[in-house]
């Protein structure tokens, strides 16, 4: 089944190494296959990566690009387990990702490394907040 | 203190747990039987790998007795060929590329014997059957491993006919044609393979996770994830190893140069 993506004027999209721009229109594009799709909005850079779970996000990402995923297993799961150890409260997170990974759905995992993201982010604040008080 | 409550992670385990069970309470206990519970599903996911991965391991043998036998065959044609320099010869040499044209014949029989026998647990993907490999407990993500039949009727090999070099030849281009298709099947099964072994290290390391996961719940006492967490962000080496690879580093680089069309209103 065909991935519906719907471009803004000027967006950028990913589509396995090539970057395509979309014109002063909106677009629909209709895409089948493997290759790997990432929109503007899901693209992080490595220098955006400023905490441990967006560095797992920015793995996840390399994986997805990557024609050989395995080689970022080692980092991967070092990084996993070094947070996972940190906080345990990440660990039904890491479940749900490593679980679309087994299957191969690295967009899927992307997605929910965001909710890893979030739960980072709002302990994080939380602190933050009891200092605060 | 027990884990910290927070609001993905609350939604999150109202999904997980049965229904009517509050996100709330006994939080270590809910998240430590959920991770059990997904740790043991997925033992049962690698156990499938197992079983599939060592199918096609055979299969992938099979598969490489019948090029054997294919390049056996071919190898009668070139054989025969040096029996045939001129149409004279190739009518005083019949005798002997009438001998390996008998050979290829029965390398075609030996080949559909194998191909018709190539059974590995029920399954033979040299007759263009498929093998169903589970990559989660639910079986909602299958990887189908399609064969090729490898029968000498399904592959257009001719019957043999060494009379004359035309005729020779079209035996060879059948041999090397069968050739192909029964290296494309290797090259086919080879690569399931190879995606099997990633999927089945990825379990593996699930698993150990998993279960670090949970003998870490049960130590959350004196723990202060917010604190740990503070502190691994500012761990130096990991704030300045690089993560991505040369590849990637690259393709995200042109993706930040790449124009950004303007929007006209």
């Amino acid at each position: 089944m065909a991935l519906i993506i719907d471009l803004k004027p000027g967006e950028k999209i990913l589509i396995g190494s090539a970057i395509m721009t979309n014109d002063n229109q909106r677009t629909r594009l209709h895409i089948s296959g493997d290759t790997p799709i990432l929109r503007e909005k899901d693209i992080m850079q490595e220098d955006a990566a400023t905490s441990p779970s967006r560095k797992i996000y920015f793995l996840l990402q390399c994986m997805y690009l990557s024609r050989n995923p395995r080689d970022y297993h080692p980092k991967y799961f070092s990084l996993q387990k070094m947070i996972q150890e940190a906080a345990p409260s990440t660990a039904i997170f890491f479940m749900k990702i490593n679980a679309q990974l087994i299957q191969g759905h690295y967009y899927k995992a992307l997605r929910e490394a965001h909710e890893l993201i979030t739960h980072e982010d709002e302990l994080i604040a939380s602190a933050s907040g009891a200092s605060l008080n | 203190m027990p884990v910290t409550l927070t609001s993905p992670l609350k939604k999150s385990l109202e999904k997980l747990l049965p229904s009517g069970q509050g996100a709330s309470s006994d939080v270590d206990s809910n998240m430590a039987a959920i991770l059990d519970h997904h740790c043991r599903n997925t033992q049962s996911v690698i156990s499938g790998l197992d079983s599939n991965l060592s199918i096609l391991e055979s299969q992938k043998s099979l598969c490489s007795e019948a090029i054997a036998i294919l390049e056996e065959a071919a190898g009668l044609t070139v054989r025969a060929r040096r029996f045939m320099d001129t149409p004279q010869d190739a009518v005083k040499y019949r005798d002997k590329t009438k001998e390996f044209e008998i050979l290829f014949s029965h390398a075609l029989e030996k080949l559909d014997t194998l191909v018709k026998n190539a059974y590995t647990d029920g399954v033979n993907l040299l007759a263009g059957e498929t093998l169903p490999t589970k990559l989660d407990i639910n079986g909602q993500t299958i990887m189908t491993t399609q064969g090729i039949i490898l029968t000498p009727a399904a592959l257009d090999i001719r019957q043999p006919n060494f009379e004359t070099m035309m005729t020779l030849q079209t035996s060879r281009i059948d041999a090397m044609n069968a050739i192909d298709m029964a290296v494309t099947l290797r090259n086919i099964i080879n690569a399931d393979i190879e995606t099997l072994l990633v999927r089945k290290d990825l379990a593996e390391s699930y698993i150990s996770m998993g279960e670090l996961a949970q003998s870490r719940l049960g130590q959350t006492e004196n723990l202060n994830e917010t604190a740990n967490l503070n502190k691994l962000s500012q761990d130096k080496a990991l704030a300045t190893e690089p993560l991505a690879e040369e590849e990637q580093q690259e393709i995200l680089l042109n993706f930040a140069s790449s124009a950004h069309m303007e929007a006209k209103e």
